[in-house]
Parts: structure tokens; C-alpha cells; sequence
């Protein structure tokens, strides 16, 4: 009786129902039909902020561990890719699982000398990896082209060429939802509840036998291989890279997706992409009515530091917390709602 | 030529030991990692650079200026956005604050524009000769001189003043030195405060050695390994790993292969961090559950 009280209120926490999940599903399927490829476009970039989201999720929602780096996966993978398919002429398919296993080791290379560090100096420390595997890319000109960039040539599903962002958005969906189904899975698994279990307390989880080294480890794995993945659909998607597209603001923009949307929730970190690959496109429509003075770079940039800070100040859980909360008062509306786990997610870094 | 690396890298090394003593002073009372640091010390070169242009004020007064509206940036700062933060998760101040470094290189872009600008010259940065064969510009003599200066100016303060002597009460516990009377609050505004003065006096020391563009705060980025280096919380230590950066990243850009320059502070931060996580003068915090 307990425990299926328990698994309901767990559910409450993590699903939403079916009937929201088939008609999102209704709704990702349909998109093209009623869209020009402008709207295509951003959907496609969303669905790569939404893998990375996920992926970093995984590391700072479910494990702790902050990462200012996450750009420098999205770049591992992308060349990955380019070089897999463009030089070695490697078809797509195999390339694409390969590039999130490159990133998957590169990521476990920096996660070996970052398990004693903590906080700040673990986000300063992926900071300085990004920071290493970026100029790595610039001078090693053999085989990255340099500065001159990368071409990632277009991808084709059984002769059909994916060379529209109406094709490739079903690639990218496609992609999106598997990996999605994945996290959730992750995250209702012995392996994510140990992972909860170090980001709560590393002392209480050493004390009942849950190996620090061993999951921070996976989750370092598991955040750079899905940041791979969509390293490469991006890399196919714009054709060409170079190291400039993998910036310190790009790992900061993931960083405030999660938050955004609201860490250690999966829709929440679903939520947060959506929400900040959304916004500079709202403020370009937006900006036709506002004084000609203002840049809209600029203005793109004060909107999305203001963003950042109000959010912080006002609902540090994120857009879906915010939601959960709105929802339990709907429930319980003439009374108060019971008190609910939520803080949590931010005690460790108190 | 190994002495002549060493000397201009004192020179950057000083730049990255005020951008490291900036995040250390806040650090230290509140926990808080400021990571608008480089860009308060990027609006303090364009306020100097806009200044200068004008050509209203004489250059002292210009100086001073610019030091004052440091002060005053630091103290909207912490008044407006990380007072509302006080007893909120750390690292969600900690991202504010990425928040209002970004604001702020907007403001900077929509105010000056993003073109290269030159800051015109007080002093001259044509080298003169100095003993044994060794040449320097006066103006990096001074950025040496003024950086060595603040932190002995620096030390004094904290050491033998009844408002320092608050601010390490503050620092070392913040609750004891709350119920002995010290108003915390006002400790952290005014670390805020001295943080942009610092940050102001960086972007006049560097507005001259490189080309102003809003995008100048990311110098302040290369500090964090000096800071860490230092062990994030001893003013001493920032500066001599400012130092100690700065050299190291002179010499490894004259004696190894090109590129390394720019990543050699990084690959020093993560061996240091390898060998000590906590830094080299840091202290190692037992934690108990």
C-alpha cells in the first residue's frame, strides 16, 4: 500500500500523463506539415539544445557535478562526424553513434582527473578543458582543417538526401525522442537513483556503499556521448564547422537551459531547451517595434543575461517546478498542498 | 631573452593578479565567485576610454573618475541582484552573476559600439632601457608598480583597520562576526565596492596593452587559474599566482610550439588541481556529515 502511494507520487514527480505525451508526440510529428523552413530550422536547433539539455541533466540534475564544458563535446562529436564521413567517407549511420562514443571518451578522460574536484573548482576546472580541447582543434590542422573549418556532408536515409530541414527534422526528432525514452529510463534506474543518491549527499552514499568514482564517471560518460550525438546532427545540419561555434557562451547557454528549465527534472531540462533556443527568435520579431538605436545583438545578449539573472532571483527550480507547483495548488485548491520534496536539487551546492 | 620574458611577463602577470585579487575579495566574505569580474574590469576601460576622448577632465581627475564609477558599479551590482540572492543556493548566485557580466557587455556594446577601439596614451608604451641589457615600457612598469602597490595598500587595510579587521571577522565566520556586532551586509557592499574599484583600475592598466571591445571581459576568464593557483581565498596568493601565470605564459609562448600560449594558464590550473584540488594555499576543508 505504502509503496504503491510512493510509486504514485514518483510518477506524479517524473510523467506526465499519457494523453500529454501522445499529443505532444501528435504534435512533433505534424510540425512540417503546417511550417516553412524558417520554423524548421529552429525546431532542428532546438532539438540539438534539447539532447545536450538532457545530457547535462544527467551530469548536474542527477549526479551534481557541475560542467562549463559541455560546448567542447558538441565540438568532439561534430568533427568527429565530419572528419568520420567527410574524410574517411564513413557512411552517417555508423558515424554518428561513433561520434558520440568519441565524445563519450573524451568525456571520461576529463572525468578521470576531475573526481576529487568539487563545485567551483570542477566548473572552472571543465572550463579550462573546453578551453584546451578547443585550441587542440584549432592547431591541429591535419586533421581539423584549423580555423578554416570542416565540411560535414549531407546525410541520406535510403537514398532519400536530408538536405531540408523538413527532412532532417524527423532525423533529429527521431534522435530526441530515443534519447529522451533513454534518460527517463536512466533516471528510474538503480544506476540514476545512485546517481541522486551522490548528488544529495557523497558521505551518505559512500556509507551505504554507492562508488563516488564509479557513477560520477558514468555520468560523465553519459552527458559527453549524448552531447556527442548531437555534436554530430548539428555538424550535418549547418555543413560547416569550425572552432568558433563551440565558445565558452555556448557551455553557458547549456548551462542556463537546465536552469531555466529547471535541473534534475527531465521535462524540466526538455522545458529549458525549448525555452532558450526560443528566445533569440522572439526578440527578432520582437525588435521591429522597439527604438532603432538598440543592436539587436545587443539587445539579444541584455535580454538573455536579464533572463538569466530574473530567473535565478525568482524561481531558481526552473519553468518546470514552477509548473509542479502551479499544478499541486490546482489540485488541492481549496486547501493548501503538502509540502514537497524540490530544494533538493540545490542543497549541494549551499 | 629568457630575463626580457620574464619582465613583460610580470607585466600580465600583475593584470591577471588585479582581476584575481577582484574575485578573491569577493570570494572570500561571501562565497561568492564573481564571474562578472572581467567585464566590470572591461566597463571600467571603456568608462576610461570615453572619458579620455571627451577630453572634459584632466587626466587625474580622469583617473579618479573612473575609479569612482567602479566603486559605484560594484555597489549597484551588489545591491540590486546578489543582496536579493542572500540565502539562496551559492551557485545559483554564482550564475547571477555570469547573468549580469553578460548584461553588462551588452550595455557596453550598446553604448560604444562593437568596433576595436584605442585608448589613447598616458604614458608611453615605447620600451626604455633598463639595467643589463633588459627594456621595458614605462607603462608596464607602472601596471607592475601600481598592481604591487595596491596589494602592500591592500594588505595594510585588512591587516591594521578597524573595517578590514571586520571584513576577515566576516570572512572567517560570518555568523560569529554577525552576533559580535559586525553588519554583515554592509561588509559584503563594500567588498562589491573595493572588487570594482579593482576591476576599474585593471581596465585602465589593460585598455592601453590591447584593443577595447566588449568582449574584453573574457581576459578575465585566464584569471581563474591564477586565483586557483593562489588558493582562492589568500591575497598574497593571487598575486604571486598572478605572477607566476603570467611569466609561465610568456615563456611558454616563446620557447614551445604556437597555441600553447593561450591554453598554458589552463593546463597549469588542471595539474595544480590534479596534485592539490584545493590549491596551493588553500586550506583543505574536512567535511562531516
Amino acid at each position: 500500500m505504502e509503496a504503491k502511494k510512493r510509486k504514485r507520487r514518483q510518477d506524479e514527480e517524473q510523467e506526465i500523463s499519457k494523453v500529454w505525451l501522445l499529443l505532444v508526440f501528435a504534435f512533433v510529428l505534424t510540425l512540417p506539415l503546417y511550417s516553412n523552413s524558417y520554423v524548421m530550422h529552429i525546431a532542428c536547433v532546438t532539438g540539438f539544445g534539447i539532447i545536450v539539455s538532457l545530457g547535462l541533466n544527467v551530469l548536474m540534475g542527477y549526479t551534481g557535478q557541475v560542467s562549463l564544458g559541455h560546448a567542447a563535446f558538441l565540438a568532439v562529436g561534430a568533427y568527429t562526424s565530419a572528419i568520420l564521413t567527410y574524410k574517411v567517407k564513413m557512411t552517417f549511420w555508423l558515424a554518428l553513434p561513433l561520434s558520440g562514443a568519441m565524445a563519450a571518451f573524451v568525456g571520461l578522460v576529463v572525468a578521470i582527473p576531475s573526481l576529487r574536484l568539487k563545485e567551483l573548482y570542477l566548473a572552472i576546472a571543465t572550463m579550462g578543458y573546453a578551453f584546451i580541447i578547443n585550441e587542440v582543434i584549432v592547431y591541429w590542422k591535419e586533421l581539423t582543417n584549423g580555423t578554416k573549418g570542416m565540411i560535414a556532408p549531407t546525410v541520406s536515409f535510403l537514398g532519400i538526401e536530408l538536405n531540408t530541414g523538413h527532412k532532417y527534422y524527423y532525423l533529429v526528432y527521431a534522435v530526441v525522442s530515443l534519447l529522451t525514452y533513454f534518460a527517463y529510463n536512466l533516471s528510474q534506474s538503480k544506476t540514476g537513483r545512485a546517481m541522486m543518491a551522490v548528488r544529495d549527499s557523497e558521505e551518505a552514499a559512500q556509507s551505504v556503499s554507492i562508488s563516488l568514482v564509479k557513477y560520477k564517471i558514468i555520468a560523465f560518460t553519459i552527458s559527453a556521448f549524448y552531447t556527442g550525438i548531437a555534436g554530430s546532427l548539428y555538424a550535418h545540419f549547418i555543413m560547416v564547422i569550425s572552432p568558433e561555434n563551440f565558445n565558452i557562451m555556448l557551455s553557458i547557454q547549456y548551462l542556463v537551459m537546465l536552469v531555466v528549465g529547471g535541473m534534475g527534472h527531465l521535462w524540466g531540462a526538455v522545458l529549458g531547451a525549448i525555452f532558450v533556443s526560443l528566445l533569440p527568435e522572439g526578440i527578432r520579431l520582437s525588435v521591429r517595434y522597439l527604438p532603432s538605436w538598440l543592436d539587436i545583438i545587443d539587445l539579444q545578449l541584455f535580454m538573455y543575461g536579464l533572463i538569466i539573472i530574473l530567473f535565478l532571483v525568482f524561481e531558481p527550480e526552473g519553468v518546470y517546478a514552477r509548473w509542479l507547483k502551479v499544478k499541486r495548488y490546482v489540485k488541492a485548491f481549496p486547501l493548501s498542498p503538502r509540502k514537497q520534496k524540490g530544494e533538493r536539487i540545490w542543497r549541494r551546492w549551499r | 631573452m629568457l630575463m626580457q620574458q620574464v619582465v613583460s611577463g610580470l607585466a600580465l602577470g600583475s593584470v591577471y593578479a588585479l582581476v584575481a585579487l577582484g574575485f578573491i575579495i569577493i570570494y572570500k566574505a561571501t562565497d561568492v565567485l564573481n564571474f562578472a569580474q572581467g567585464d566590470m574590469m572591461m566597463f571600467g576601460a571603456y568608462v576610461n576610454y570615453a572619458l579620455l576622448v571627451s577630453g572634459v577632465l584632466p587626466v587625474p581627475l580622469v583617473i579618479l573618475a573612473t575609479l569612482v564609477s567602479g566603486v559605484i558599479l560594484g555597489f549597484l551590482i551588489e545591491r540590486a541582484i546578489v543582496r536579493p540572492m542572500l540565502g539562496k543556493p551559492l551557485f545559483a548566485t554564482v550564475l547571477v552573476t555570469m547573468g549580469v557580466g553578460i548584461c553588462l557587455r551588452a550595455v557596453a556594446g550598446t553604448i560604444w559600439g562593437h568596433q576595436y577601439k584605442a585608448v589613447p596614451e598616458i604614458l608611453s608604451i615605447t620600451p626604455i632601457n633598463l639595467a643589463f641589457g633588459l627594456v621595458i615600457s614605462p607603462f608596464h612598469l607602472t601596471i607592475i608598480i601600481v598592481s604591487l602597490g595596491l596589494v602592500a595598500l591592500l594588505s595594510l587595510f585588512f591587516n591594521f583597520t578597524r573595517l578590514g579587521t571586520a571584513m576577515r571577522a566576516v570572512a572567517r565566520h560570518q555568523l560569529a562576526a554577525f552576533l559580535m556586532g559586525i553588519r554583515v551586509r554592509r561588509i559584503f557592499s563594500i567588498n562589491w565596492m573595493i572588487s570594482g574599484l579593482i576591476g576599474a583600475l585593471g581596465g585602465m592598466l589593460i585598455g592601453p596593452l590591447t584593443f577595447l571591445s566588449p568582449d574584453l571581459g573574457f581576459i578575465g576568464l585566464n584569471a581563474f587559474p591564477a586565483a586557483i593557483i593562489g588558493g582562492f581565498g589568500s591575497v598574497p596568493g593571487a598575486v604571486v599566482g598572478g605572477l607566476i601565470l603570467g611569466v609561465s605564459e610568456n615563456i611558454a609562448g616563446g620557447y614551445l610550439p604556437e597555441g600553447v600560449k593561450n591554453v598554458f594558464p589552463w593546463t597549469v590550473l588542471i595539474v595544480v588541481l590534479m596534485i592539490r584540488p584545493e590549491g596551493f594555499f588553500g586550506l583543505y576543508e574536512e567535511k562531516k556529515v
